[in-house]
């Protein structure tokens, strides 16, 4: 018998629908589909490495860390600057996915060596929140605070703390002292999960700027960026994961890239500035090595034979 | 002159699956969808004023004082919109190939099942 117009209308409709729902389906299933499962139960990993030293404790503003004494009797203190620009990513190359996350909430401090060696940094210790890191995904970055992940209620901070500098290389006809560029290998104790591990940071970039019209565009005071690239293989930190070792939608190993920018004054003393993306465009933050100026915060160094 | 079955039925099906596979070509191949994101971006807005600061100085700068140094390159800071295959979460993360080719796919299918049925019937 022949259908009515009606009745083929009506079904139609249903079909419509019944694909409305089964993609509506699909669409609120996903996120429970991609509930991490951790191949292990969750569980406080021991510190494969005991602390070499009482850690820092976060000062009561929650913008800096408790410098101790002994430290800060060894040199000029640069303290990190927490909710600028970006001071640590992290890149996961997995086959299925490329993932980048970057965090601007990192406290800490470094202890520059002397005027005549300034890049020798006497002691540092960084605390990352975990909760501050961002991927550009809002609901990856509430996975990465879960146990099977980085288990930010156990562990709140990913911590390092450096121990040494070694191979410090000043830059071939590095002549200012304003303008003060070393390379160096940075050798510390990278905690994540609880788990603490000793690791070596070569070719690391450690530059000093007196303090100046250019720098006051950042942070006020003398400033000291530290950039370094280097790895870490999570399954070292006790993160194992299906979607690392099954997956492949994360990798095992993560590529972090520090950009850490300290000044001499305290976060809790900085003037508030506007962000650089509010100020006009017709006045460009001025290139420090073009026209350096400001009061050095070193001694030009000896000239060497 | 195309019927408004034919329209609804195959036609716009069609046309939502190549311009959501498109879109996603377009916008860089993801996986997932990716939004930007207001702390990337403040983030991003520190980039230049850092570089221009910490910049080394170049034989010009410097009148040949000093060599440019090989800065390390930092990972850039991604916060564009990526329309993904997958969806990344709800509300607007919920955009993707697959939330849209899906319900596309079987009205299309429907659609040509449908067309197929009609000409058999008027075959016979």
């Amino acid at each position: 018998m022949p259908q009515r117009p009606t009745q083929r209308l009506a079904r139609a409709n249903t079909l419509g629908l019944c694909s409305v729902a089964l993609a509506a389906g699909l669409l609120l299933a996903r996120p429970a589909l991609a509930q991490p499962k951790a191949t292990e139960p969750a569980r406080a990993e021991k510190p494969a490495t005991a602390p070499s030293a009482a850690a820092a404790t976060i000062a009561p503003s929650g913008k800096s860390l408790v410098i101790p004494d002994a430290l800060k009797a060894k040199g000029t203190v640069y303290h990190a600057l927490p909710g600028g620009g970006r001071q640590a990513s992290f890149l996961s190359d997995a086959p299925f996915e490329k993932i980048t996350g970057h965090s601007n909430a990192i406290l800490g401090f470094a202890i520059a060596g002397p005027d005549t060696d300034p890049a020798n940094l006497q002691g540092g210790e960084w605390l990352l929140p975990i909760n501050s890191l961002r991927t550009g995904n809002s609901d990856r970055d509430g996975h990465l605070l879960k146990p099977e992940w980085l288990d930010a209620t156990k562990f709140p901070h990913l911590r390092f703390r450096l121990t040494s500098v070694q191979n410090i290389t000043p830059l071939t006809g590095a002549k200012d002292p304003a303008l003060r560029t070393s390379t160096a290998t940075l050798v510390g104790e990278m905690t994540i999960k609880g788990v603490a591990k000793s690791i070596t940071i070569p070719n690391a970039t450690i530059r000093l700027r007196a303090k100046s019209t250019a720098t006051a565009a950042l942070a006020d005071g003398d400033l000291l960026f530290i950039s370094c690239k280097f790895q870490l293989t999570l399954s070292d930190f006790g993160i194992k994961h299906t979607q690392i070792t099954g997956a492949k939608k994360v990798s095992n190993t993560i590529e972090i890239d520090t950009q850490l920018l300290l000044a001499t004054v305290a976060p809790e003393e900085q003037k508030p500035r506007e962000t650089p993306a509010n100020k006009p465009a017709d006045k460009p933050a001025a290139n420090p090595a073009s026209k350096p100026s400001g009061v050095p915060i070193v001694k030009p160094p000896a000239p060497k034979p | 002159m195309i019927s408004r079955r034919t329209l609804f039925g195959i036609h716009l099906p069609a046309t939502i699956i190549v311009s959501a596979v498109g879109l996603n070509l377009a916008t860089g191949a993801r996986v997932f969808t990716s939004l930007p994101d207001p702390d990337l971006a403040s983030m991003q807005s520190y980039e230049s004023a850092i570089d221009a600061v910490f910049r080394d100085p170049t034989p010009a700068d410097a009148k040949g004082e000093q060599s440019p140094t090989a800065a390390s390159t930092p990972t850039p800071i991604d916060n564009d919109f990526h329309f993904g295959w997958l969806p990344s979460g709800f509300s607007l993360g919920a955009l993707s190939v697959l939330t849209f080719a899906i319900p596309a796919a079987i009205a299309l299918g429907v659609g040509l099942a449908r067309r197929n049925s009609r000409t058999t019937n008027s075959n016979k």
